[in-house]
């Protein structure tokens, strides 16, 4: 009896250790417990999910933000919209963090949603309120690194990735430039500099040969006599007309949502 | 056999110089002021009382490549000079003299552009044409001294011109449209033709080959209404060159640059009709109605700098200035670097918080 109540306890105990980190309910401000990760597509370890929940803890507590990861392998939830499937991954993961994460409340946050679907695998980030402004110029650098990770099947790295750069904005407020993009600049600013001295050499020098007689036409003396054209021929190329098609559906940008609150984000992205 | 011409003051007899500010002759021993008529009858009496007999014996001629020897008729110096120099100082006594033969030998010049600039206004005219050049070695400005100082007339031909004749071009036109699937663009290809005329006056080539083209084309413009009947007097004072290329041999240079110009004209009346306009044939006949011998007023200017020369021309008209000025390399390297820098980090910028 003993051994199965100390087994009891020892289960409570580490229920409460897990508890606040990955696949459980948390407490908020507001009293409404909601999930950080959820990984209903099953493709992050129990132990990454594990670090992930405490980096998330960490950030939330630090920055007064909602950050959520989720994974899914269907768009199809009974408490949204009656149960009726989306095929608009930035809808369904609005919908999700409006009315399943907060209940309906209108909270300042993140969500990154995997959609594993084997027909169709894509991501989306969604933002809502202070966090639109945040990260809405830089949601293609933020959409690029991840894909990088998730073409790799590296579901953790894309996870970490996520939070490193929401960790990464809000500490430093803006985006390291890539080394290529030091490198680009670097030559912009050289051939800038270089073509600006050369400019200011040739000023130098006002000695050249003059190459037409402009300035000395007699005005008004210009006459055209007879002017006449003679069709040669003709050619008509015709390409195909570039239809807007983004797979995955949903746009970027900030638009309101179902809910009624604005969201910003990147719209659906395959990988 | 050159005949000399200097032009001394009816009071005292110095010589006299020619004053551009004032546009008068002055005599800087007794300050007499002169208009040009007055100072031309004097000085036909004082040829009236010149012995050319003896003067002639003084003179050889053209020889030794293209010099020629005179006598100055103010301190009776022999002083040899080049065949083609139609004007000049006395080296020894300062007399301006004139060598009438290389004036009127061969062609007397049709007319003549007093020099307007005076010497005067020259320090201030090289000041300025320095202020504003970023890459001059430092101190250039002020420590720059003016060495010499020469107004020279320089030969000149004017072609008068009427060019008439058909250019022909290849041009395009372009319509676009759109279906539901495709977009469709047709290039039409047309051959254009345009019959015309149009006239030029006074296109300025130089004919000393002493000068260089590109620097005499960089004096330009003269305003050439200012051109006045051609007169001896306007050489006193300044060294003047005879023509040593003649019209035919200049006309070349004008023909490039008249026919540079027809192009240009006819392209750009037929221009706003098509998308875009390639020249393919051109059938334009010169007739140069008339060409002008004139004398147009250059000043050359030599200037030192921590032991370096440097030459400078200026319209002795307008005051337009023309020359090549040093460039000091490591400013030059600094304001590249500077600006590299400064236009890299807008970049950086640019591209980390808002790209």
């Amino acid at each position: 009896m003993k051994k199965r109540l100390f087994a009891f306890f020892g289960i409570l105990l580490l229920l409460g250790v897990l508890l606040p980190f990955a696949g459980s309910r948390r407490a908020l401000a507001a009293g409404q417990a909601c999930p950080q990760i959820i990984d209903e597509a099953d493709i992050l370890k129990p132990t990454a999910e594990m670090e992930l929940g405490a980096k998330i803890a960490e950030l939330e507590s630090k920055y007064q933000t909602n950050i959520v990861i989720l994974t899914v392998t269907d768009m199809q939830r009974d408490e949204l919209k009656g149960g009726q499937r989306y095929y608009d991954i930035q809808a369904f993961t609005e919908d999700y963090y409006d009315f399943v994460y907060c209940g309906g409340q209108e909270k300042d946050g993140i969500i990154l949603c995997v959609n594993m679907d084997y027909q169709n695998r894509e991501y989306c980030i969604v933002t809502t309120g202070k966090e639109i402004n945040r990260f809405q110029s830089k949601m293609d650098y933020i959409y690029e690194k991840i894909y990088e990770n998730l073409t790799r099947a590296e579901y953790e790295g894309a996870a970490e990735t996520y939070l490193k750069l929401i960790e990464t904005k809000y500490r430093l407020g803006f985006y390291p430039p890539s080394l290529g993009t030091v490198a680009v600049c670097l030559a912009i600013g050289l051939l800038v500099g270089w073509l600006a001295t050369k400019g200011m050499k040739g000023g130098m020098n006002n000695v050249h040969m003059a190459t037409s007689a402009g300035s000395y036409m007699i005005p008004g003396s210009f006459n055209v006599r007879r002017q006449n054209e003679m069709f040669l021929y003709s050619n008509i190329t015709q390409t195909a007309r570039q239809t807007e098609h983004r797979e995955g559906g949903g746009g970027g940008g900030i638009h309101i949502g179902s809910s009624g609150f604005s969201h910003g984000g990147g719209g659906g992205h395959s990988f | 056999m050159s005949e000399l011409v200097s032009f001394k003051c009816p009071n005292c007899g110095s010589p006299l110089m020619y004053s551009a500010e004032k546009r008068r002759f002055t005599c800087e021993y007794c300050g007499g002021d002169f208009d040009f008529e007055t100072v031309q009858n004097a000085d036909v009496n004082a040829d009236a009382e010149f012995d050319w007999g003896d003067y002639k014996e003084n003179v050889s001629g053209e020889s030794l490549e293209g010099t020629v020897s005179y006598v100055c008729r103010s301190c009776g110096a022999e002083v040899v000079t080049d065949a083609t120099t139609a004007a000049s100082l006395c080296p020894y006594c300062g007399n301006a003299i004139v060598m009438e033969e290389n004036v009127s030998g061969l062609i007397k010049p049709n007319g003549i552009i007093p020099f307007r600039v005076d010497k005067k206004q020259l320090k201030e005219i090289v000041a300025n044409y320095c202020k504003g050049h970023k890459l001059l070695p430092k101190n250039f400005i002020t420590d720059q001294k003016i060495e010499k100082i020469q107004g020279l007339y320089v030969p000149f031909w004017l072609y008068d011109c009427h060019a008439d004749g058909t250019m022909g071009f290849n041009g395009t036109r372009v319509r676009a449209w759109s279906d539901a699937r495709y977009n469709y663009t047709e290039t039409s290809f047309y051959y254009v033709e345009c019959e015309g005329e149009v006239g030029f006056s006074k296109v300025p080539v130089d004919g000393s080959m002493r000068m260089g083209d590109p620097l005499m084309d960089s004096l330009e413009p003269f305003d050439f209404s200012d051109i006045q009947d051609f007169a001896y007097g306007y050489l006193s004072g300044f060294v003047a060159d005879r023509f040593d290329q003649d019209a035919d041999y200049c006309l070349p240079r004008a023909t490039s640059r008249i026919k540079s110009s027809v192009a240009t004209t006819f392209t750009s009346a037929v221009r706003g009709y098509y998308a875009t306009l390639t020249p393919s044939r051109s059938n334009i006949a010169l007739d140069h109605t008339q060409v002008n011998y004139v004398l147009l007023p250059v000043y050359f200017i030599t200037t030192s700098f921590n032991g370096q020369k440097y030459e400078y021309a200026v319209n002795g008209q307008t005051g337009k200035m023309v020359g090549e000025l040093p460039v000091d390399s490591r400013r030059s390297t600094r304001y590249m670097l500077g600006i590299g820098a400064a236009v890299f980090a807008a970049a950086l910028a640019f591209a980390t918080f808002i790209l």
